[in-house]
């Protein structure tokens, strides 16, 4: 061998170490992350006051992770789903995923659904430079102000608020009530469909709260019948609203009855189409009701793995965003940092699944990926569903 | 508005009461605080809907079975797990163990059942009938009838059952109604299995008014207040402070603020202990000898 070959051995050499330890320290950067797995930290509602959705989304996740598993993982890694109670409670909440980052050392974290608890789980995530995506969350806050490492695929109270406000001005309502429970989600679906509402110069007229424990609505049914509302809105969870909507049947209120999302849930629909039919709409993210051809694909792998699990509309939207997730890990490649990860999600192309009306896309500047959702209710016992045109 | 705040408030406080009187027994009886009262509630729902709904057995049958299966799940769980091993140890690790066996039912409800909301429905017509002023659905006519039932029955059973009167004579003093022959281990399980027939009633009825899930025995501590204001120990005191504290808090939700129900529960009880330590009907302690 040459000198010349010795040099340019010796630097090929180098070169070589250099890449090695250059691609070993990038996988050091991102913790959760080995040769065959990468570790997701999800928080979520397995029990609470909204464990229906909080089951759901991690049903949901298994579901689509197990199935990128069984086809060989994402660039050779298998995703290492570690799901914690948050139990609907912010404490709880902040104790899950400082379990998950300090003692499971996850990659990232996959949010739960209820708005509470995001807020205050994700500061405490992204002050350790680690991404909160959240599937789930409604909560504006998320992505408003934009912020380099939260992502949000869920529609947000904000775009929820719209066609709400759109069908309540359908109606031409002279009163319209607002039934919010006392929480912070109360609190954004209140303020997010003032703000709508305002564009049709409308107001709200008469405001009720209630405790999302609340085992009765009676006094506020009765307030909201004195006023003389002609449509109500409502901005909580199911169990709480389960009373309004009895209430409402019971005390005669005939005004139709509009929920953000989280007046979506199978028990609720059961409620108004058998013993509580009155004429109620919730907000839905799919593009057409659930059980249609939209979510054939989804109804289909849900029903194989989870047959005595009823899925609500969130749990197709849950299914569609963890599709997304998957492809923006994919597209990161093999060599994970936080960083990479992050341009990977803002540059990746659109992703269209048939269960969102719209194809979901983050940008440099935005990370929400869906705008816009539909309705989804019943009149007379009759399914409907609104699309882009709302006409009552 | 005030009769139809007023009407539910009886309703809601029905309940309260059924499930504070079970739980005042209790506490006569064995002088245990059953901190697992509202899991008694939320099993009584559950095994109706699971035999009603899910084995589609008739009604009154499944109705049957739950009561049949709350009170095997009284004298096996509370009296034979919880409450007779720890008898000896005090007060404290009985409350402290009962608590545990709340967080046990919870978790496994959670395993068999699922965390998910379930709509019971009413075995009766859900249309609303209509009273001058006031609506009212029939399940809630059955809750106020069903109560009073119930607690005319106990009434009869304490006066005129040798059980009854054991029980009461348990109550006033266990030493004395050991040496005039009272067999206290059949006191204590009967109290168990009624007390857990009545919560598990509370549910059967509550729960058509509700979505059952794991978290719906949370009400149970709202019955714990309602014994607390009647005066703890009294029978009489449970069922006014139960349908007391269902009115009050339909009123501050109706005249003040939805918000501040919880509060306002509470204050009423600091308000009303404030005037009279031992609650509407309590008595003051006296040493047991």
């Amino acid at each position: 061998m040459t000198v010349q070959g010795s040099i340019k051995g010796a630097l090929l050499a180098a070169l070589l170490l250099f890449a090695g330890a250059g691609a070993k320290f990038a996988h050091a950067e991102m913790q959760g992350v080995s040769d065959d797995a990468i570790k997701i930290g999800m928080h979520t509602s397995q029990s609470g006051p909204i464990a229906v959705f909080g089951l759901t989304y991690e049903r949901v996740a298994r579901l689509v992770f197990d199935e990128v598993n069984a086809a060989g993982g994402i660039n050779g890694r298998k995703i290492d789903l570690i799901v914690e109670d948050d139990r609907g409670d912010p404490g709880a909440g902040v104790a899950a995923a400082t379990k998950l980052l300090d003692r499971d050392e996850v990659a990232l974290i996959y949010g739960g659904p209820y708005t509470p608890v995001a807020l205050a789980v994700f500061p405490r995530v992204i002050d350790r430079g680690v991404i909160y995506w959240s599937p789930a969350a409604s909560t504006p806050t998320l992505t408003d102000p934009f912020r380099k490492l939260t992502f949000q695929a869920q529609m947000t109270l904000d775009d929820q608020a719209i066609p709400v406000a759109k069908l309540a001005a359908s109606f031409s309502p002279s009163k319209i009530a607002f039934v919010r429970e006392n929480n912070e989600y109360g609190t954004i679906t209140h303020e997010a469909v003032v703000a709508e509402l305002a564009k049709y110069d409308l107001k709200i007229d008469v405001e009720e709260t209630i405790d999302p424990g609340a085992v009765s609505a009676v006094a506020q049914i009765a307030k909201i019948k004195e006023a003389g509302a002609d449509v109500v809105l409502h901005g909580g969870t199911p169990k709480a609203l389960s009373h309004i909507i009895r209430e409402a049947h019971k005390q005669g209120l005939t005004a139709p009855m509009i929920s953000f999302g989280g007046g979506s849930s199978d028990a609720i629909f059961e409620l108004v189409s058998s013993e509580a039919p009155i004429e109620y709409y919730a907000v839905s993210p799919l593009a057409c009701q659930l059980g249609d051809a939209c979510t054939a694909e989804f109804m289909e792998k849900w029903t194989a793995r989870y047959p005595d699990q009823k899925p609500l509309v969130w749990t197709a939207q849950g299914y569609a965003a963890a599709k997304l997730f998957v492809e923006g890990l994919r597209q990161a490649g093999r060599d994970l940092t936080q960083e990479g990860l992050i341009a990977a999600f803002e540059t990746m192309p659109e992703f269209s699944t048939s269960e969102i009306p719209y194809p979901m896309k983050f940008k440099p500047d935005n990370h929400r990926a869906i705008n816009g959702g539909y309705l989804d209710g019943f009149k007379n016992g009759e399914h409907y569903f609104f699309g882009d045109s709302i006409d009552n | 508005m005030l009769s139809q705040v007023l009407v539910n408030g009886v309703v809601i406080g029905c309940i309260y009461a059924l499930i504070a009187v079970g739980f005042t027994m209790i506490y006569n009886a064995t002088e245990t605080v059953h901190f697992a009262v509202g899991e008694s509630v939320m099993i009584g729902a559950y095994f109706l809907l699971t035999f009603w709904i899910v084995w589609d057995l008739p009604y009154l049958v499944a109705l049957a079975l739950t009561l049949l299966s709350a009170g095997a799940f009284g004298y096996a769980v509370y009296d034979r797990m919880v409450s007779r091993p720890l008898m000896s140890a005090g007060l404290l690790p009985r409350v402290v163990g009962l608590m545990g066996m709340a967080a046990i039912m919870k978790g496994l409800t959670r395993i068999i059942w699922g965390a998910d909301a379930y709509h019971l429905p009413s075995a009766l017509s859900t249309d609303p009938v209509r009273i001058g002023p006031i609506f009212i659905v029939p399940q809630e006519i059955l809750i106020v009838v069903v109560t009073v039932a119930i607690i005319g029955l106990l009434f009869l059973f304490f006066q005129h059952t040798k059980l009854g009167t054991a029980m009461r004579a348990t109550s006033q003093s266990r030493r004395a109604a050991t040496l005039m022959g009272v067999n206290i281990s059949v006191v204590f399980a009967a109290t168990w299995v009624i007390g857990t027939i009545l919560s598990a009633i509370g549910g059967v009825l509550l729960g058509p008014l509700l979505l059952v899930d794991p978290d719906m025995g949370e009400l149970g501590i709202k019955s714990f207040t309602a014994a607390v204001l009647g005066g703890f120990g009294s029978l009489p005191g449970a069922i006014v402070g139960g349908i007391l504290l269902g009115v009050s808090e339909n009123l501050v939700a109706g005249y003040l603020r939805a918000d501040w129900q919880n509060a306002a529960t509470f204050v009423l009880m600091i308000t009303v202990l404030a005037i009279r330590p031992t609650g509407l009907f309590g008595k003051p302690d006296k040493a047991r000898v």
